[in-house]
């Protein structure tokens, strides 16, 4: 599973983790937070194809082969790959569903001229309900990067709202006359809104029980009512060539009967927990990211053991070495004629931490996850290279 | 096991001269069809037959007696056992349980274990978790309190932009207008 993400700062975060592709033949529910390993976390400046290419390489060489990569649709980490398969490094590539199904409702919606119509009236129904009693009925948050992620909410609410206002008259100063004098635009948009959610809403029923029980001939026969029920047909064909698409690959794997995971919620989960969870207000990319392996898997008793053999100035130390934007802002804020070191300190380190496998002979060889699944798991990183 | 006897007690009971006559006749019998008939004992008959009647009623009574002793003694020593064993098993759960009150963290790696599951697990922050530790120290049989006045100290000096760890760093205490 690969993915990137930034924080605060110039360093933009790579992530590798590693899930049992057998996954759905140990565990019957969908994968977890806890049932992945961090393989590796690198900070760098930019990332390009060449770059994660190589980084993954060094990965391989340490830790071994993944049997299939399962990544989101960016270009740079397509070519990364394809990278690695010149190199003979070759293995599967996975779609994340949830991009794939947000990606297909942007190439099939996004250029509508009612979307546009839609969006700007939910903007102005928000507005106008959030300050009255009719509170309660405000749209839900939608950022407005990756929308498509999370349009379906807006469309779901939109639906729902046009449901409390049916045909016929109003009376005057009653509750249904004030939340149609809320309504602006919305009720224009209603062919739109039953479309957008006659698609959504099925593929989003093939996205749950796919993410739930993985991608096998048996979850392909449990979503093919809904995939007849998407409503525009240039959806549903592209859908069917996706999932046909993954199919192969499960076969490829041997996974076409127990499940292939196709979901990468936990290292996108694994972003938003990071940033929260113990960074502080200062969100730095390497304070994150070197949080993120902890947060993987379950503390194991071994864990709390390796804490105990390092001391707090070696901690420091090691720590000490990359940049710190909380370091910088104590130091720059209050000494004017320091400010010009942050442009002479910001090529500074970045963090990498890699995996390791012991006794590992041959580099190219498909990696095994070597503890039992069931049992409490835990990352075992080591930190190789500082870069500077 | 003693016989029945009581139909040669009745005939004694009933006829004390020793002459039976044909009235005088056992109900039991009678409705059998059967008759004793007419019967004349000596003394010394009637005093022999009386008194082995007399003994074989001690012998059952002895017999029964005995039993119910032996059996009493045998359930009495049970009883005993029973209440010594219960005694022990109590005493041996309110150990265990008062062991398991108090030692729960034994040694440091279960602490930081016990503190590494609480960031991650149960996702609190680094601070609450010395904050939760102190407050449950006692359950855990904690003697040192994890939120030392250390901690406080390190605390305040980090909310005031001083270096959390090493207050003599540069530029850390004693400037205005430092934030974090």
């Amino acid at each position: 599973m690969i993915d990137m993400s930034i924080g605060l700062g110039t360093g933009k975060i790579l992530t590798v983790l590693a899930l049992n592709a057998h996954h759905h033949q140990l565990s019957p529910a969908a994968p977890r937070l806890q049932d992945v390993h961090c393989m590796a976390v690198s900070v760098a400046d930019s990332w390009t194809g060449e770059s994660i290419a190589a980084f993954l390489e060094r990965l391989i060489a340490s830790a071994g082969r993944p049997a299939a990569y399962l990544k989101d649709g960016g270009t740079d980490l397509q070519k990364a790959i394809r990278l690695l398969d010149e190199q003979g490094l070759a293995s599967p590539c996975i779609d994340d569903i949830s991009h794939v199904i947000a990606n297909l409702l942007k190439w099939w919606y996004q250029d509508q001229p009612m979307l546009e119509t839609f969006l700007s009236a939910c903007g102005r129904v928000s507005g106008k309900l959030k300050q009255t009693v009719l509170a309660c009925l405000a749209p839900p948050k939608v950022q407005t990067k990756a929308r498509f992620m999370n349009a379906h909410r807006l469309i779901r609410w939109a639906h729902q709202l046009l449901r409390l206002s049916p045909a016929g008259g109003a009376r005057k100063g009653s509750t249904l006359s004030k939340l149609r004098a809320c309504l602006d635009r919305l009720p224009s948009c209603r062919a739109f809104i039953k479309r957008f959610r006659d698609d959504a809403v099925q593929l989003l029923e093939c996205q749950r029980v796919l993410k739930a029980q993985g991608l096998s001939h048996f979850t392909i026969a449990q979503c093919e009512p809904f995939i007849q029920a998407i409503g525009s047909s240039p959806v549903r064909r592209e859908f069917v060539a996706y999932v046909q698409n993954q199919l192969q690959i499960a076969a490829k794997l041997g996974l076409d009967h127990i499940g292939l995971p196709v979901s990468s919620d936990q290292i996108e989960s694994l972003f938003g927990l990071g940033k929260l969870h113990g960074t502080g207000e200062i969100k730095d990319a390497n304070r994150i990211a070197l949080r993120l392996p902890a947060l993987c898997g379950t503390p194991t008793r071994a864990e709390a053991e390796q804490v105990i053999k390092i001391s707090v100035a070696e901690e420091q130390q090691i720590t000490g070495r990359f940049t710190s934007l909380v370091k910088q802002r104590r130091e720059v804020l209050p000494h004017p004629d320091r400010l010009e070191s942050l442009s002479t300190e910001q090529a500074g380190t970045h963090l990498e931490l890699i995996a390791s496998a012991k006794n590992r002979e041959n580099s190219g060889e498909i990696l095994c996850l070597p503890i039992p699944y069931k049992k409490t798991h835990g990352p075992q990183l080591q930190c190789q290279t500082w870069r500077g | 096991m003693c016989l029945p006897l009581y139909d040669n007690l009745d005939c004694i009971n009933h006829n004390p001269g020793g002459k039976c006559n044909d009235q005088n006749t056992h109900p039991k019998r009678q409705q059998q069809g059967i008759s004793l008939g007419w019967c004349a004992m000596s003394p010394e008959t009637r005093y022999k037959r009386s008194r082995d009647n007399w003994k074989q009623k001690a012998a059952c009574r002895g017999d029964t007696n005995r039993y119910q002793s032996k059996e009493l003694a045998r359930i009495k020593a049970e009883r005993d056992r029973f209440k010594k064993e219960l005694k022990e098993i109590r005493a041996r759960v309110h150990q265990l349980e008062s062991q398991g009150r108090v030692i729960v963290v034994q040694n440091k790696v279960d602490l930081i274990f016990l503190a590494l599951q609480l960031f991650v697990v149960a996702r609190i922050g680094f601070r609450a978790v010395s904050r939760v530790l102190g407050i449950v120290m006692g359950a855990l049989g904690l003697k040192k309190s994890p939120l030392s006045a250390d901690h406080h100290q390190l605390g305040d000096q980090a909310l005031s932009g001083a270096h959390p760890i090493c207050p003599d760093a540069t530029g850390a205490a004693g400037d205005e207008g430092t934030v974090l």
